[in-house]
């Protein structure tokens, strides 16, 4: 009898230390499926040359080495940049001056924060295909306002400089909603005694802004920064929808390439290869992002 | 009751209960089993011909009730996506529907079924020789193209009356170039249309009708190089250039398009547009407030026109080969492709179906241009259309040419850059 002890507590021990891995597991093994094991296999065909229906080759890093000569690629990052460039401060900054106003009390708050927060919920695809309409040189909606008062038609989605900035102005629209609701978040969490302190020592609404809400926002910035970063780099759907990365290649973001490289040019893995390279701008982006507004915290 | 008895009826009962399960399980088996099951692949098309094909479809199950037929129908622009990709997993369908530049690239990656040992000798005969073109890849017949279609010009009757312009009605006497962009200015300046025309650049398989009109084709007639760099191609460029930096034609027509040409042609907002036959329906329905008829495709150096149309494949690894083979063939027959050309405003392919009078619904006259305008396709074009790389080919016209007539790349620099491209894929070929 004296011999069983041990065992019986070893195995209650074992068995609590074992909890918290079989929680995670079912969770974990899903990721595994539809996760891990996919990105590594999408690593794994950018070292490969493979039309879909043939035999995959081995070619070792030559996807690499040609896709950045590809003009098409190119100008798929260069876009992609520009798209960023515009989303990521406007949607930012944005978003925050929107949950500061929203912040206050007022009558219908809840009923004008719903309307912001409505096209985040809305399908990208009808987002996309309304504003399509909306924005058609001939028969839209903009233009024929724009009319009315004497302003003459503009190719919207048409002019190469124009289709960026009106898939930028809809990507920056639809993603403003949810933006709000974290910098809201962020918001009520600032106790309300930091601004009487800051009131105390003279300071004015920019002043409170400046030294009391930014401050104690900055993890929520930094959240929503990476996370529109991201995003903006891995926009499709609705330039998809809206443009097809045209007209010529002024809306191609890089994710189209990817798609155009997959299923149009049926390159798996140059299309595998851009992805891998997208992940590594993002990745090195997001780090960068880290460091300078997360580590001196 | 003795406990015995019962014991028995319920042994009884259950060996009853038994029995009639096996037989209700081996009657369903043998049903079942007596039946062949075959998914066919398509895409949607417009409500006349996928109804058409449907009752084609119940027709051959009617002559075969051996075979059920599954049909499967997706959106045209996600349809390449998912089949291949179902072929690269195993579970393509049986049958499936593909234009004729796919079969040469389903037939080198061996996903296409040899159908010449289902073929009677002699088959070929009756085929029209461009279409038959598409069937053959090396020594194998790997599918049908049983119907076809062809763009044509629509014009608006009474803007070309108010311009005091008729509309050629041979086509030897159809319009060149020039006359087709002076009608256009005067279509501008005479009438309500903001713009002249919408014409080829509805998309990069109508734009090489326009190519082919210069006179080159995208590669040379032993498809050995490409004749994008020669001075005939960059005529064509610089011509479609001209007439959207001029203003003749919206560049939302450009393929990636925002604009439809049969939209902005049925509101007056042009005076001519390139369309396809298979539009006709929607122009029927819908452009009722303008009075339109067709006339020829414009010529230069040459008279050409597209080639569309499509037609049936069986997959390889099909597990009914023999009845894969014979749906294929049904939509081949006189009969069906003569019945699916009327309901849906497409053009058959074989001699013998050409040879029957096709009743079309209406506008029987324009109908008849199309097969007019079709006669008009080079060979040159099918034998380019069937090379496996064609569909990449396509992509690079889409964007290169859209570029250069969009002025977002100089013309000459767009040629070049389809030169390259193009030789490049003829040499990893």
């Amino acid at each position: 009898m004296a011999s069983t002890a041990p065992i019986n507590r070893r195995w209650r021990v074992n068995k609590r230390q074992a909890a918290p891995y079989l929680f995670i597991a079912p969770a974990f093994a899903l990721m595994t499926l539809f996760m891990f094991y996919p990105l590594g296999y999408a690593f794994r065909l950018s070292l490969y040359e493979w039309d879909i229906l043939g035999t995959p080759r081995f070619i070792g890093f030559r996807n690499f080495a040609t896709i950045p000569q590809d003009f098409a690629f190119l100008t798929s990052v260069k876009v992609t940049t520009l798209f960023a460039i515009m989303t990521v401060p406007l949607l930012v900054a944005g978003s925050l001056a929107i949950a500061i106003l929203l912040n206050r009390k007022f009558r219908f708050r809840n009923g004008v924060r719903s309307i912001i927060f409505y096209p985040t919920i809305t399908s990208l695809t009808a987002i996309g295909m309304i504003w399509k309409y909306m924005l058609n040189d001939e028969y839209g909606i903009v233009n024929y306002l724009l009319g009315q008062f004497g302003i003459p038609a503009q190719g919207w989605l048409t002019n190469p400089i124009l289709a960026l900035v009106s898939v930028t102005a809809v990507n920056i629209w639809v993603h403003l909603g949810y933006n709000m609701v974290l910098f809201l978040a962020g918001l009520q969490a600032i106790s309300p005694e930091y601004y009487e302190a800051a009131t105390i020592d003279g300071a004015n609404k920019w002043g409170q802004f400046r030294w009391v809400t930014l401050p104690l926002l900055k993890p929520v910035t930094l959240f929503v920064v990476v996370l529109t970063t991201i995003n903006a780099f891995k926009v499709f759907d609705l330039i998809y929808i809206m443009t097809q990365g045209g007209p010529g290649f002024s809306t191609t973001v890089i994710v189209m390439y990817i798609y155009r490289q997959a299923f149009e040019m049926f390159s798996m893995g140059e299309a595998s290869a851009a992805a891998v390279i997208l992940f590594a701008i993002i990745f090195a982006l997001t780090l960068v992002q880290f460091r300078l507004f997360g580590e001196r915290d | 009751m003795s406990l015995k008895m019962c014991q028995g009826r319920k042994r009884a009962i259950w060996t009853v209960m038994t029995l009639v399960l096996g037989l209700l399980l081996f009657v369903t088996a043998a049903a079942s089993s007596a039946k062949v099951q075959l998914r066919l692949l398509t895409w949607e098309s417009t409500g006349t011909e996928a109804e058409s094909r449907l009752q084609v479809i119940k027709l051959f199950e009617k002559a075969r009730p051996d075979i059920d037929v599954v049909v499967e129908s997706l959106p045209y622009n996600q349809y390449y996506k998912v089949l291949e990709t179902r072929m690269a997993g195993g579970t393509a369908p049986d049958v499936f529907r593909a234009t004729g530049e796919y079969f040469g690239r389903y037939a080198q990656a061996n996903q296409a079924l040899d159908l010449s040992p289902y073929l009677e000798p002699g088959y070929a005969r009756d085929w029209v020789p461009a279409f038959w073109e598409f069937s053959e890849y090396r020594d194998q017949i790997v599918g049908l193209y049983t119907d076809t279609g062809t763009i044509a010009t629509a014009y608006n009757k009474d803007y070309l009356t108010q311009i005091g312009v008729q509309a050629p009605t041979k086509i030897e006497n159809a319009w060149t170039w020039k006359e087709f962009k002076n009608i256009g200015k005067k279509l501008q300046a005479g009438t309500q249309a903001k713009y002249g025309f919408t014409h080829e650049l509805r998309s990069p398989r109508a734009w090489v009708s326009h190519l082919f009109q210069s006179g080159v084709g995208p590669l040379t007639s032993d498809l050995s190089r490409s004749t994008w760099d020669s001075p005939e191609a960059i005529e064509a460029l610089t011509w479609s250039r001209a007439v959207i930096a001029e203003g003749l034609e919206p560049p939302g027509a450009v393929w990636k398009r925002t604009d439809s040409e049969t939209d902005l042609f049925k509101l007056g907002v042009t005076g001519l547009a390139v369309i396809g036959q298979w539009m006709i329906p929607y122009l029927q329905e819908n452009a009722t407030n303008i009075n339109w008829g067709v006339t020829y495709l414009k010529q230069h150096r040459a008279a050409s026109a597209d080639m569309g149309g499509a037609g049936y494949a069986a997959w390889s690894k099909t597990k009914h080969p023999k009845e894969a083979a014979e749906l294929v063939k049904w939509f081949g027959t006189p009969e069906m492709m003569a019945k699916i050309s009327a309901d849906g405003f497409l053009l058959p392919t074989r001699k013998s179906a050409l040879g029957l009078e096709i009743n079309y619904p209406y506008r029987q006259k324009e109908m008849a241009i199309f097969a007019q305008q079709l006669e008009m396709t080079p060979q040159l074009m099918a034998k380019t259309f069937k090379l496996p790389e064609w569909p990449k080919m396509s992509t690079l016209i889409d964007e290169y040419v859209g570029m250069a007539v969009l002025g977002q790349m100089p013309v000459e620099a767009a040629a070049k850059k389809l030169a390259q491209e193009y030789n490049r894929l003829i040499r990893a070929k």
